[in-house]
């Protein structure tokens, strides 16, 4: 029977910390979904965030690189313009200006095809122009430059000048579309980068509500068990060993209250073989008691019929007749026993506190 | 407050100084092309002019790889000076714009006799070649087959050049059709390759061109056939031609310098550029057969479209 007790208490213990560490767990999972989700939330706005300021920057960054691009490329027509002038007017004969003019204009129109901005559809055609007219004007400066026949200079002369001219018309147009193309861009850009905004609040708003919620759930599932187990102990506390804890969640408080349950039926069940026992030891006391007591009450009467009006004598046997009711009541009373309560005796010593027993 | 004004300024000051001092070591380091400079110090930069014969940026790319050689390996600022006719180099020769200069024959030639000034060396290029003649061509289905059937027809001449101006005026005044009916109309071009390419595409009937540029053109273009129905003896190719007054120590290192460069590594990318192997020496008397055709040609070398007079020095002795 002990051997039967002992086994079940430690598997009760064993159950609660099985409880307590599934419990641990569970609410580590929990929150680690909560802190994942907010971390996912977050990261999934600095994408987005980065991913907007990333086009503003490379809008920025292009079309201003080829406005400038195209500045430059109007700067560069100006020093060729300026150098065929020179040339014309016999101002200056050395070449070597406009050969690297043409070939810093080669340079700026490579650098401008590369950039996506003049391969939207508006450019195309500006473009087309201007690989027309560059190598034309190139051309034109190339046979200048080896003419040996003033008709012939001429001829080159006009006809680098005409590409100038032509050149620079494309490029002014080149960059006006750029701006142009730039500005809508800009402004599409800044209209999604809003909605994003107000759309990642929106979210951030649902996310941290979830979040309030789950962790409110999370406490109502602890704190209302551990509440009743708080109230179950303190009864078990005061004794009251027929106290039973009712969880309706079906997990660990669920074990928790069963294995307290368990332990509380283990305590009344002791208590109640402890009164048991008390009661048996109260009927001996019963038996035992009331036959002397008999006994006694006869051996009084009679001694009290020979008394004779000695009052001495009849005190005595009254006195001693009402500690033979005492005895007898008290042996009742044990009889009556409910519960053990205990009181201090002497040096330490506990006994039983009748009165509170029987209530 | 003053302290903190005061450091302020000194720093302001130092970083001018500094800057200015920049940009002062910046200039002259220069290998490209530029202005007309005082005449040549040992500090100053090294003009060196070039006249394209062909194209203009390739050729210009190549000779800014030799100057920045050169400018290396003398310690000195190298410029490349870009001419657009030989007219104009005589006049930086004149001025002195130019240090130097790679100047094709009747130019040299011109320099030599005007300026007094001297050829040092001539591009050699690895198969050794280091002149050219002039060539008279016509296309190969081409019913011309010699000079004299070119009375009443025409012919693509680049003036001022040895091979594309004097030559042809050489063999109209031997063949006596300079004065007579029956003169070749000379059609004007501005390149050897142009020549060329009229013959080709009909516009003259024959062209007077340099043959290396015929050569490079069959090679590029190699369906083209060509008759050659004249050619003249050879002369230096491209030689480079120094002023008379240049520093005597300057022209020295720049001309160890340029035959050094076979020898050295480094040097290799500039004269793969040039497309030739090493510089070779160059004496005036290379260009006899120019001297000799102005001398035979007489009052005819206004033709030739240099302007001036004709050169008269006899070619003896070079620097």
């Amino acid at each position: 029977m002990g051997t039967g007790g002992h086994g079940r208490a430690g598997a009760d213990h064993a159950t609660v910390r099985g409880a307590v560490a599934v419990l641990r767990r569970k609410l580590l999972l929990i929150l680690g979904s909560l802190v994942a989700l907010l971390l996912l939330t977050a990261v999934g706005a600095i994408w987005m965030l980065q991913s907007i300021l990333g086009e503003l920057h490379h809008i920025n960054t292009e079309s201003w690189a080829i406005i400038q691009r195209s500045n430059e490329l109007a700067t560069t027509i100006s020093a060729m313009e300026i150098e065929l002038y020179k040339l014309a007017t016999g101002k200056e004969r050395h070449l070597d200006n406009l050969v690297e003019a043409v070939e810093q204009m080669r340079a700026h129109v490579a650098a401008v095809e590369k950039s996506y901005v003049t391969r939207l559809p508006e450019n195309e055609e500006v473009l087309a122009g201007i690989r027309r007219q560059l190598p034309a004007f190139a051309e034109n400066v190339a046979a200048l430059a080896t003419a040996q026949d003033p008709q012939w200079e001429r001829r080159h002369h006009t006809a680098a000048l005409a590409n100038a001219v032509g050149l620079r018309q494309d490029i002014m147009l080149l960059t006006r579309n750029v701006r142009e193309h730039g500005e809508k861009e800009h402004a599409s850009l800044t209209s999604h980068f809003r909605w994003l905004l107000l759309t990642l609040t929106i979210v951030f708003l649902v996310v941290i509500n979830i979040s309030i919620f789950v962790l409110l759930r999370m406490a109502a599932m602890i704190v209302r068990p551990v509440e009743k187990l708080v109230e179950a102990t303190r009864q078990l506390g005061q004794e009251h060993f027929d106290y039973r804890v009712e969880v309706q969640q079906k997990d660990e408080f669920d074990q928790l209250a069963r294995a307290y349950n368990n332990l509380a039926g283990q305590l009344q069940a002791n208590e109640q073989r402890k009164l048991e026992m008390l009661g048996q030891v109260a009927l001996t006391l019963n038996h035992e008691l009331n036959n002397a007591i008999a006994i006694i009450e006869l051996q009084l009467q009679l001694l009290s019929r020979q008394a004779g009006g000695n009052t001495r004598v009849e005190t005595c046997a009254r006195e001693i007749h009402e500690s033979l009711a005492r005895m007898t009541r008290t042996v009742e009373s044990l009889k009556r026993v409910r519960r053990i309560v205990l009181t201090d005796y002497i040096g330490g010593v506990k006994m039983l506190d009748l009165a509170r027993s029987v209530e | 407050m003053a302290t903190f004004v005061k450091t302020l300024f000194a720093v302001v000051l130092a970083l001018a100084m500094v800057s200015a001092a920049g940009c002062g070591s910046d200039e002259g380091r220069s290998t490209r092309g530029g202005k007309p400079a005082a005449p040549t110090t040992q500090t100053s930069a090294i003009r060196i002019g070039l006249v394209p014969e062909r194209d203009i940026y390739s050729l210009r790319g190549s000779y800014l790889k030799l100057a920045a050689y050169l400018s290396g390996k003398l310690d000195q600022p190298v410029e490349v000076v870009t001419l657009n006719t030989y007219q104009n180099i005589l006049l930086d020769f004149e001025e002195k714009s130019v240090d130097a200069a790679f100047l094709g024959s009747l130019v040299a030639v011109l320099a030599m006799d005007r300026y007094g000034a001297g050829v040092a060396l001539k591009p050699e290029q690895p198969d050794g070649t280091s002149t050219y003649r002039g060539l008279i061509v016509v296309r190969e289905d081409s019913p011309i087959r010699s000079f004299d059937d070119l009375r009443g027809r025409s012919l693509a001449v680049l003036r001022a050049t040895y091979a594309g101006a004097l030559f042809p005026v050489w063999l109209m005044s031997n063949h006596n059709m300079l004065e007579r009916p029956g003169t070749p109309t000379l059609v004007a071009v501005g390149t050897h390759d142009e020549g060329i390419e009229a013959v080709l595409n009909g516009r003259a009937d024959a062209a007077a061109v340099k043959d290396l540029r015929l050569y490079a053109y069959q090679r590029e273009h190699p369906q083209s056939r060509f008759r050659v129905i004249e050619q003249c003896a050879p002369v230096p190719n491209n030689a480079l031609v120094l002023r008379k007054d240049v520093d005597k120590a300057l022209e020295t290192r720049l001309v160890a310098a340029l035959k050094s460069m076979e020898k050295d590594p480094q040097a290799r990318p500039a004269l793969e550029a040039l497309g030739a192997a090493r510089f070779v020496e160059c004496r005036p008397e290379e260009y006899a057969p120019i001297f000799r055709m102005t001398r035979e040609i007489g009052p005819s070398w206004e033709l030739v479209g240099t302007g001036g007079p004709v050169p008269t020095t006899r070619p003896s002795g070079g620097r």
